[in-house]
C-alpha cells in the first residue's frame, strides 16, 4: 500500500509535482501513466525518500521510507536501470546490497535465476545492453522478496519476449497480494499489465481508475455513410452529428452507438451505405485524457526535462 | 517462469544494522579491481621511492653517514605521492557512484544517511590505515636493511615508531577527509582539486600572511600539520607531534559533520 498525500515539488520556477494525491493498493498491478516530464520519476522519488517534497508526504505501509526498518524487505524498486557501478560484476552488485539487509547469498542466486541473469552474472554490467540492465535491476528489486515493488519505466529497452516476460512477473506478484507500481508513457503497455491506472499530467493528477472504467468513459463514435447526409442530421439528436467536410455523403455521429444510429435511420427511412463503430482505443482515451495537460504540446521551448 | 519463488516462508526482518552496513562498505570496495591497483601503487611507490635513498647509499652513491639519511633512513620519500593515491581511491569511493548513479540503490537500501556517510568513511579510514602503517613498517625495514648492507645502522628509536605511526595516522585522516569532500561535492575532480588546494596550496600561499598571523596559523594548516605529525624529531615552531594529530583528526570530524549535514540536506 502506498499513499501519496497532497505531494507537490518544485524545481526552481518548474512544477514537477503539484498536489497530487492517490492510494495503490495491494494485490492488483497499478499503472502510473502519463507524458514525460509529467512528474511520474519525481513522484517515484519521492517515494522513496531520494528527493524531498515542497509539500505533503507519501507513505508505504502508513511510514515515509526513510522510517521503514528494513527497506528492503518492504520496498523493492527499479528507477534508473544503468544507475549501477559499471565495474562492479551484477552478482556482486546484488551481493552489496543482500548485505546491507543480512539477505543470504542464496536469495542472490535466486533472483538472478528468476530475470535470466545467470550466465552473466560475473560480468560487469557496464558491457550490458539496456535489457540486461533492466533485468539486473528488476532482480535487485525483487532481492528483499518486498510486499511492494516500485519500478520506473521497467520494459524499456527489452524485447518483446523480456515485455512479456515481466508482464507476466507483475500479475504473478499482484496475484500473490503484493502492491504492483509501475510507471510507462505507453498506454499500449499498460493496456497489456495494468488493472487499475492512475494518470497525471503536468504533476497534476487526471485520472485515477479501473481500465474498464477508462475505456468506458470514452465516448463511442459512429462513422455514417448516407447519400441523404442532411436528412439524416435533422433526425440526429442536435450536436452529436459532425459532416465530413471533404466528403458530402459521410458523417461522424458522437455518444451514440451504431445500433442506435442504424435504428433511428430506419425509422425515419434513411438508406445508410455504410456504418462504422469507430474503435476508440485505450490510446485515444489516454490521449483525450492527457490532451490539456501535454506539457510540451506544440511549443518547443527550452528543455525543461525531469531530473533524473 | 513463476514467482512463487517469492512467497517462501518469511524470516524475521531486521535492516540495515551497523554491522551489516559495514560489510555492505567493505564488499563494495573490495568488488572493484580499481580498489585493488590503489593498494598495489601504494606498496609499489611508498616502498619504492622510500627505499631509494637507502638504496643509493647501499650502491655507495651518496654520502652513507647517520647524519645524512636521518633517523627514518628517507623511508617517507614516498609519502606525497601515497597521500595523492589515498586522496584518490577514497574520493572515488563516493564519487564513482554519483557519476554512475548507483547512489540512488545505496540510499534506497540504507536510507539512513548519516548511517551511509559515516559507514564509507569508517571503511576507507580503517582500510586505508591497516595498509599504510604495514607498508609504512615494511619501507623502514626494507630502509633499515639497505643501509646495514652499506654499513650504515639504522636504529628503532621511539621518535621513528611515533614518526612512522604518525605516517600512517596522517594518511587514514587524509582519507577521511578525502571520503567527505567526495559526499559534498559528488565530483571527482572538485573533490581532488579541494583535497589538493587544502594540503598543498594553503602552506604555499599562507605565506602572504603578515609575520605574526602566519606563525599562529601556518603550523595549524593540514599540509604543516600532517609535517610535524611525520616528523622523528620536534621541529622548532612546529606543534608536537600530538597537537599535530589532534588538529589532523579535528578537520576530519569537521569535514565529515559537513558532509552529514549536506547529504542529509540535499535531494539525492
Amino acid at each position: 500500500m502506498i499513499e501519496v498525500r497532497s505531494v507537490s515539488k518544485r524545481f526552481g520556477n518548474h512544477t514537477a509535482v503539484d498536489d497530487l494525491s492517490f492510494v495503490v493498493r495491494p494485490g492488483v498491478v497499478t499503472g502510473f501513466l502519463g507524458p514525460n516530464g509529467a512528474g511520474k520519476s519525481t513522484t517515484m522519488r519521492i517515494a522513496l525518500g531520494l528527493t524531498r517534497p515542497d509539500a505533503g508526504e507519501i507513505l508505504v505501509h502508513g511510514r515515509p521510507y526513510g522510517r521503514l526498518t528494513a527497506p528492503l524487505h518492504e520496498v523493492g524498486a527499479l528507477l534508473d536501470a544503468k544507475a549501477v557501478h559499471p565495474r562492479r560484476t551484477g552478482y556482486q552488485h546484488l551481493a552489496v546490497l543482500a548485505t546491507t539487509h543480512g539477505i543470504p547469498r542464496t536469495r542472490v542466486d535466486e533472483v538472478l535465476g528468476m530475470v535470466g541473469l545467470t550466465d552473466v552474472a560475473g560480468r560487469r554490467p557496464g558491457g550490458f545492453s539496456l535489457g540486461m540492465s533492466q533485468r539486473l535491476g528488476i532482480a535487485a528489486a525483487l532481492l528483499g522478496d518486498p510486499a511492494v515493488v516500485l519500478l520506473d519505466e521497467p520494459v524499456n529497452g527489452l524485447d518483446p519476449e523480456g515485455i512479456r516476460w515481466v508482464r507476466e512477473l507483475l500479475r504473478g506478484l499482484a496475484g500473490e497480494g503484493r502492491t504492483v507500481f509501475l510507471s510507462s508513457h505507453l498506454m499500449s503497455e499498460m493496456a497489456l499489465t495494468a488493472d487499475r491506472l492512475v494518470v497525471i499530467g503536468r504533476g497534476r493528477l487526471v485520472a485515477d481508475m479501473t481500465l474498464a472504467e477508462l475505456t468506458a468513459a470514452h465516448r463511442p463514435t459512429v462513422r455514417v455513410r448516407t447519400p441523404r447526409r442532411q436528412e439524416l442530421m435533422s433526425v440526429l439528436p442536435s450536436g452529436r452529428a459532425t459532416p465530413d467536410p471533404a466528403d458530402a455523403s459521410v458523417v461522424t455521429v458522437t455518444d451514440l452507438t451504431a445500433e442506435a444510429v442504424a435504428d433511428l435511420a430506419a425509422r425515419h427511412a434513411v438508406p445508410l451505405h455504410e456504418l462504422t463503430p469507430v474503435q476508440t482505443s485505450l490510446e485515444d482515451a489516454y490521449l483525450e485524457l492527457t490532451h490539456a495537460e501535454l506539457e510540451f504540446a506544440g511549443t518547443s521551448g527550452p528543455g525543461r526535462s525531469e531530473p533524473r | 517462469m513463476s514467482a512463487t519463488v517469492l512467497a517462501g516462508p518469511v524470516p524475521a526482518r531486521v535492516g540495515p544494522t551497523w554491522p551489516r552496513v559495514l560489510a555492505a562498505d567493505v564488499r563494495r570496495l573490495a568488488t572493484l579491481r580499481s580498489t585493488w591497483w590503489f593498494a598495489a601503487s601504494l606498496v609499489l611507490f611508498t616502498v619504492g621511492l622510500g627505499s631509494f635513498p637507502a638504496l643509493g647509499v647501499a650502491a655507495g652513491a651518496l654520502e652513507g653517514t647517520p647524519e645524512d639519511v636521518g633517523p627514518l633512513g628517507g623511508s617517507l620519500s614516498g609519502i606525497t605521492v601515497a597521500q595523492l593515491l589515498v586522496a584518490a581511491f577514497a574520493v572515488l569511493s563516493v564519487t564513482a557512484e554519483y557519476a554512475s548513479g548507483a547512489v540512488t540503490s545505496t540510499l534506497t537500501a540504507v536510507p539512513r544517511r548519516t548511517t551511509t556517510v559515516l559507514a564509507r568513511a569508517g571503511v576507507v579510514t580503517a582500510g586505508v590505515l591497516a595498509v599504510s602503517l604495514a607498508v609504512l613498517a615494511g619501507t623502514f625495514a626494507v630502509a633499515q636493511a639497505l643501509l646495514a648492507s652499506g654499513g650504515v645502522q639504522l636504529p628503532v628509536a621511539p621518535g621513528v615508531v611515533r614518526a612512522l605511526a604518525g605516517a600512517g595516522a596522517h594518511l587514514g585522516l587524509a582519507a577521511t577527509i578525502a571520503v567527505a569532500l567526495g559526499w559534498l561535492l559528488r565530483s571527482t575532480a572538485g573533490a581532488l582539486a579541494v583535497f589538493v588546494g587544502i594540503f598543498h596550496v594553503l602552506p604555499v600561499i599562507g605565506v602572504v600572511l603578515p609575520a605574526a598571523v602566519a606563525r599562529q596559523v601556518l603550523p595549524w594548516l593540514p599540509g604543516n600539520a600532517a609535517g610535524a605529525l611525520m616528523a622523528p624529531e620536534p621541529v622548532p615552531a612546529m606543534p608536537h607531534a600530538w597537537a599535530a594529530l589532534a588538529a589532523l583528526a579535528g578537520y576530519a570530524v569537521a569535514a565529515l559533520t559537513l558532509a552529514v549535514v549536506a547529504v542529509r540536506r540535499r535531494d539525492v
